[in-house]
């Protein structure tokens, strides 16, 4: 073994005990801010605290974040991809899809959605925040099945969201940001098997730490963007909303999506479904 | 919870145009906004979404229903914005750190109503139209047909997966597995046996519902529709007497107008 | 090469297997179809029937990702070169589970589906809509949710909702393996029905003999991707002793027969009732 991916190898071993202490470290402040103040632990919680006191600079990021995630989304449903030399096309956009593609979109928002619906959230704190363990699925659509599966997501989340009396113009912040809960890890990690090191902790920083802080970022920065027409007040926005979404999101994809990953993978890959075994034109 | 979107009943908004219900959803969206200030101005809004639930035979219930999910959430938003107002107007009740004003409750009715009011209209919209006739309309507002297709049968799949996975459930809980016992590392790691089947459900479905999609000739060229909505007169008066009583309700919320 | 004027399907020494398989799932398979045939294949799970199925539709590997070689011809077309869209309105297939099947909320709209995806005019899907409902004994269902249907009327809709396209060629894959008898009795009745009043070529995979030697102008006998045995039935049932190792059973009154044939007693072998009442005794 070469220094070079036995050094690779100890950087992808440090990069994975540093998610999992971020994870850990988010756990146990809500724990202290819960323990300390249980009536309203949002005021003694360090993120939500955070959230509130930058509300300007995280609108200013947040719109950035916005822009570029927009974008994103609405190049890749084109089929295109965005990349350091620019576009390239993915053999993956709406207008390229088969029946399977249609296929793999509507299955993956049915049982996205299903779950979503059929599953109780674990509460944490009545009526703020909970646990949604079916959210761990999110991003191993995207990992799995590509755009399709990604799109899947957005679709099963806005559905489910209907059917719970959720659905307004906050929704649409919803798909786009749910898309990108499964984008992400889809774009960004490398070896996508669960299989070694390098794949979970790829996974523990795009599939943990960045999409939920993007998606988070996203969906609140639509809300408070549309704060007229949507009527939440700020701080049940970026105090309440958003750390519920990180949270939610770090915690369920930290726990649950590499013990399911690394469980389904072979059977994704046996039966011809992998998205990289299926798309004929990669960026 | 509705077993489905689309809810087959034979009334008055089942009997209207996808389009002029979509229009009649945003007329009521733009008057929600206008009137967020001033929960009195809202009222009529309400009453108004109230009265398209049971002309659609879904019933003031799901109204009910549809709050209810989502009441302990609404009742502290509703709070927070008294409590942002709590320094205008005159002090109707105190109570320890809770300070609720006549300017602050109206406030916290209004911004209430524009929460719920368009939940009911896109929730009429969605059950007293059929899944055909949504995606008929998604194409006429230039969605694409394979995204408008995928959204269809999403919809239609959707339900079933909820009763898969609650057959699941119940028969891991049978099998002894309880979701509400244990901590929270331990009860997340529970619903692996539950995503897990249906996950693999959907991996055989996949190839038979493609197949028979392909079977169906999906994606051959531009679809006809032989069940097009028809724009009636019904629509046409639907939609002027919307116009008016929305149109009014936005005025007056906006100050334009004095009732 | 050429074929005879009446060959609707032609099949020449093809292999083909599944992009996962490591091996041949078909092996050197060739057959003939002729124009308003019915072809009943037979054979144990497993033995290759589906697959054989999705090639002659193109969905292998249009669809289903695979590989396919050798020499396949359906009405004129080679789906494995051309695309499976090629045969769109000339092949049509029908699957096991009616279930999975039906993605709408009424029957007219699920017969509807297939013609107005093809883009045809609102008369023409309407026309072919009427026509559908009549052919599978539907009329008066065209209101109803599909999800209240019996099993047999499920997969009779199934049926019909892609004879709409009016395919010349009609593919069944074990159609009556989820249904109850009565259900079974009423798609084995239409697809008998289909055959004498439309003369489709009719390709099924089934494994209720009783019915398949009483319909079929051909029988093939399939293991392990191969076609071991075809011709009529008779031709096929006289050789029981490959037909029994293959596991198929054979009609009741051929088992007869072929003990009493045992036993000495004189007999052509039969494979219907009525073969057997020629017999005088």
């Amino acid at each position: 073994m070469s220094a070079q991916s036995s050094n690779s190898k100890l950087y992808s071993y440090l990069i994975l005990i540093i998610g999992l202490l971020i994870a850990a470290a988010i756990l146990y402040e809500f724990y202290q801010a819960y323990t300390v103040n249980p009536q309203d632990p949002w005021s003694v919680f360090p993120l939500s605290r955070f959230f509130t006191q930058f509300t300007n600079i995280i609108f200013y990021i947040g719109a950035v974040v916005w822009v570029i995630g927009t974008l994103v989304f609405l190049v890749e449903l084109a089929g295109y991809t965005i990349t350091l030399s620019g576009l390239k096309k993915t053999g993956q956009g709406v207008s390229n899809w088969g029946v399977l593609d249609i296929a793999l979109a509507a299955l993956s928002a049915a049982v996205y959605g299903g779950l979503l619906a059929a599953t109780a959230p674990i509460t944490i704190v009545p009526g703020f925040t909970w646990i949604r363990p079916a959210n761990s699925l999110a991003p191993l659509f995207g990992m799995f099945f590509g755009i399709p599966g990604a799109l899947g997501v957005a679709f099963g989340n806005l559905i489910a969201d209907v059917l719970a009396g959720y659905f307004g113009v906050g929704s649409i912040g919803g798909f786009v940001g749910n898309f990108l809960i499964a984008y992400i890890p889809y774009k960004f990690v490398r070896d996508q098997t669960f299989k070694s090191a390098v794949s979970l902790a790829d996974f523990y920083i795009w599939g943990v730490i960045v999409q939920a802080l993007v998606s988070a970022v996203y969906i609140c920065w639509w809300l408070d963007a549309m704060q007229a027409v949507v009527g939440l007040p700020l701080f049940v926005i970026w105090g309440i909303i958003a750390p519920s979404i990180l949270s939610n999101n770090i915690v369920v994809n930290a726990i649950l999506s590499p013990i399911l990953g690394a469980l389904l993978f072979p059977y994704v890959k046996g039966r011809g479904l992998y998205w990289k075994d299926r798309v004929k034109n990669l960026a | 919870m509705f077993t489905g979107l689309y809810i087959e009943r034979k009334s008055f908004m089942h009997g209207l145009d996808p389009r002029s219900k979509l229009i009649w959803s945003v007329l009521v969206l733009a008057a929600s906004i206008a009137t967020q200030f001033n929960g009195i101005k809202g009222i009529p809004v309400f009453i108004s979404t109230l009265m398209a639930l049971s002309l659609s035979g879904l019933g003031t219930g799901v109204a009910l229903l549809l709050i209810f999910n989502s009441l302990i959430f609404f009742l502290v938003s509703t709070i927070i914005w008294a409590g942002i107002y709590s320094s205008q107007g005159t002090v109707l009740l105190e109570l320890g750190w809770l300070r609720v004003t006549d300017v602050g409750l109206l406030v916290a009715l209004g911004k209430f109503f524009l929460i719920v009011n368009p939940i009911i209209a896109f929730v009429v919209f969605f059950a007293s139209t059929k899944p055909y006739h949504l995606m008929w309309t998604l194409e006429k507002i230039k969605v694409p047909h394979k995204l408008a297709l995928t959204f269809v049968i999403a919809l239609s799949l959707l339900p079933s997966m909820v009763r898969v996975a609650g057959d699941v459930i119940d028969a891991q809980r049978a099998r002894g597995l309880s979701l509400d016992k244990g901590s929270l590392v331990e009860r997340i790691r529970k619903h692996i046996p539950i995503i897990v089947p249906l996950f693999s459900k959907m991996l055989t479905d996949v190839w038979d519902l493609s197949l028979v999609l392909a079977t169906r000739a999906v994606g051959y060229g531009k679809r006809t529709y032989v069940l097009e909505s028809n724009w009636k007169s019904s629509d046409t008066i639907f939609i002027l007497v919307s116009l008016v009583f929305y149109g009014v309700i936005t005025a007056w919320g906006m100050g334009l107008i004095q009732l | 090469m050429g074929y005879g004027s009446d060959t609707v399907v032609r099949l020449r020494e093809v292999y083909a297997k599944y992009i996962t398989s490591d091996k041949w799932i078909i092996e050197n398979v060739s057959l003939e179809i002729s124009k308003g045939e019915t072809v009943v294949l037979m054979g144990p799970s497993g033995c290759g029937k589906s697959t054989l199925l999705n090639i002659i539709s193109g969905l292998l590997p249009g669809v289903i990702p695979g590989h396919v070689k050798g020499e396949v011809f359906v009405d004129g077309v080679d789906p494995v070169k051309q695309g499976y869209k090629a045969l769109t309105g000339k092949v049509g297939i029908v699957y096991q589970n009616p279930e999975i099947q039906i993605i709408t909320r009424s029957v007219f709209e699920e017969l509807a589906m297939a013609p107005e995806n093809l883009g045809l005019s609102k008369d023409e899907v309407l026309a072919r809509v009427e026509w559908a409902l009549d052919a599978l004994g539907l009329r008066g269902y065209e209101q109803k949710d599909p999800q209240t249907l019996s099993g047999g009327e499920k997969q009779l809709l199934a049926i019909a909702s892609v004879l709409t396209m009016k395919p010349k060629i009609l593919l069944l894959d074990e159609p009556t393996s989820m249904l109850d008898h009565l259900g079974t009795q009423m798609v084995l009745s239409a697809i008998s029905r289909l055959k004498e009043e439309y003369g489709l070529t009719i390709i099924v995979a089934e494994h209720r003999v009783e019915w398949a030697v009483n319909v079929a102008d051909k029988i093939y006998l399939m293991d392990e991707g191969k076609i071991l045995l075809g011709g009529t039935p008779q031709e096929v049932f006289s050789q029981m002793d490959l037909v029994t190792k293959l596991g198929v059973r054979p009609p009741g009154v051929t088992e007869i027969a072929y003990q009493l044939i045992k036993k000495g007693v004189k007999l052509k072998i039969p494979v219907r009732l009525e073969d057997f009442k020629e017999h005088s005794w």
